[in-house]
């Protein structure tokens, strides 16, 4: 259960946070209930500010993939909703529709596209 | 002529004796595995035997060169040698622990790694704590020394406690400087539970002190009087004494969750090692010695003398049962075997 990030990349640092921790929990590295370690703690082994995994956090809390129980710490939900609800129809809407875009930008087809979605899912 | 030669002798034994056994340690230490074999006989045993066969060889023939020794103190002369034995080696010791050398810590990491890099974060941490303890301890008696006017040992005890638990903080205090670099970085996300690096023990008696000492305080701010011999001067010890229970406290916080990058096992282990160590035997242990101190100073003053006195007496066995860390005893403990799988790790970030 490393956690990589890069302050030189692009990418926000919490967003990094937020998007490692949600793959690790979507493939079950991090099992639901999983207490995470404190924000102080993360911070401090990532030489971060608090702000930044406060921030990351809370990012995830509120895609559900954690919860925070108060002092007792923040744990890993389970991230399987089921698949017909509203809100899981409308975030998978949204996520193909950016997946579409950033693949025509790439000058993919769709089969291309296919195939590289095909791809990505047997790797996850 | 005799007290001369004598001290002359003594000195020079001293200086060419223990700097052998310096030498012997330092060889010890390049060589792995070795012990003390070479010195059976070390230190002031061999220092005074020396001496004593100096004084006798020497005085006669410089003295009373043919056989004559009517002239000769020889009493006072071996006295003297002695005593200067003495000194020259105290002063040896003091110079040695000012320096920061510790051969000692190196032998106790054998003992409780089996790696190499684990050795050598444990090596560090120990030469560090043991140092900024003893330093510590060390400037706390000079400055009670000073400070002792009416021949009392209290501020000298209390004092040298202080001074080792400033030493030992600072010793963890290390750490603080540390930062990141610029480039990435990893991170473990296991959580580090602070239970799991605490003595269950001393923090009961941490808490039982601090408890203590709050109701010190209520009964002074309250006027209440134990067995009518309160002076009303308590508050000032049951404050301090809260005071060092809020900063062990504090600092065993800072110890588990200081900075840990990604490392390998058996670095991780020796890490989790060194900071359990920190938290208990390096700021818990000082902390409640002079806990006791405080404490049992604290009850004095409202009149429980005698509760006092045990306290300090207790605080004394402490000190003693936990000098130089405790971690002595592991000398006579057989090396740990060197891990087989682990690879080398590039260096410890922590501890």
């Amino acid at each position: 259960m490393i956690l990589r990030v890069d302050p030189s990349q692009a990418l926000p640092v919490y967003e990094q946070i937020r998007q490692q921790v949600t793959r690790m929990a979507v493939t079950g590295t991090l099992a639901p209930g999983t207490r995470l370690p404190t924000i102080r703690q993360l911070a401090a082994d990532l030489g971060l500010a608090k702000g930044t995994v406060a921030k990351a956090y809370e990012l995830l809390e509120q895609s559900a993939v954690v919860e925070s129980k108060g002092h007792k710490g923040t744990f890993v939900r389970d991230v399987a909703p089921a698949a017909d609800t509203v809100q899981a129809v409308d975030g998978l809407r949204e996520a193909a529709e950016a997946y579409v875009v950033a693949a025509r930008q790439w000058g993919a087809d769709l089969d291309g596209a296919r195939t590289a979605l095909d791809d990505a899912w047997r790797l996850l | 002529m005799g007290w001369l030669i004598g001290g002359v002798v003594a000195v020079a034994a001293t200086a060419a004796l223990l700097g052998g056994v310096w030498s012997a340690e330092r060889g010890e230490r390049r060589g792995a595995g070795r012990g003390r074999t070479g010195f059976a006989l070390r230190g002031y045993p061999l220092v005074i035997v020396v001496m004593v066969l100096g004084v006798l060889l020497i005085v006669p023939a410089t003295g009373g060169g043919n056989g004559d020794s009517g002239g000769i103190d020889w009493v006072p002369a071996i006295v003297l040698a002695f005593a200067l034995v003495l000194v020259c080696g105290a002063l040896y010791t003091l110079g040695e622990n000012l320096a920061g050398y510790d051969p000692d810590a190196a032998r106790i990491a054998e003992r409780l790694s089996g790696d190499e890099a684990s050795r050598r974060l444990l090596t560090r941490w120990l030469q560090r704590a043991r140092w900024r303890r003893w330093l510590g301890g060390f400037l706390g008696v000079v400055v009670g020394v000073l400070l002792m006017d009416n021949g009392g040992l209290g501020p000298v005890v209390l004092l040298g406690f202080a001074g080792i638990m400033v030493g030992s903080l600072s010793a963890e205090l290390h750490h603080w400087r540390r930062v990141a670099g610029p480039g990435a970085r990893a991170a473990d996300l296991t959580r580090r539970h602070f239970g799991d690096y605490t003595v269950a023990g001393e923090q009961w008696l941490i808490g039982l002190l601090a408890a203590v000492a709050l109701g010190v305080l209520a009964m002074e701010a309250l006027g209440a009087e134990v067995a009518g011999g309160g002076t009303g001067g308590a508050w000032p010890w049951a404050v301090a004494a809260l005071g060092v229970a809020a900063v062990v406290l504090a600092m065993q916080w800072r110890i588990v969750t200081r900075r840990r990058p990604a490392l390998p096992a058996e670095l991780r282990r020796a890490d989790d090692l060194a900071r359990r160590l920190a938290v208990s035997r390096g700021v818990a242990q000082p902390g409640m010695t002079l806990l006791l101190t405080l404490v049992g100073e604290a009850l004095a003053q409202i009149g429980l003398g005698a509760i006092g006195d045990i306290c300090q007496l207790l605080a004394v066995g402490l000190w003693i049962g936990t000098r130089r860390l405790g971690l002595d005893k592991l000398l006579r403990a057989p090396v740990a075997a060197p891990a087989s799988t682990q690879p080398a790790a590039p260096g410890p970030a922590s501890a």
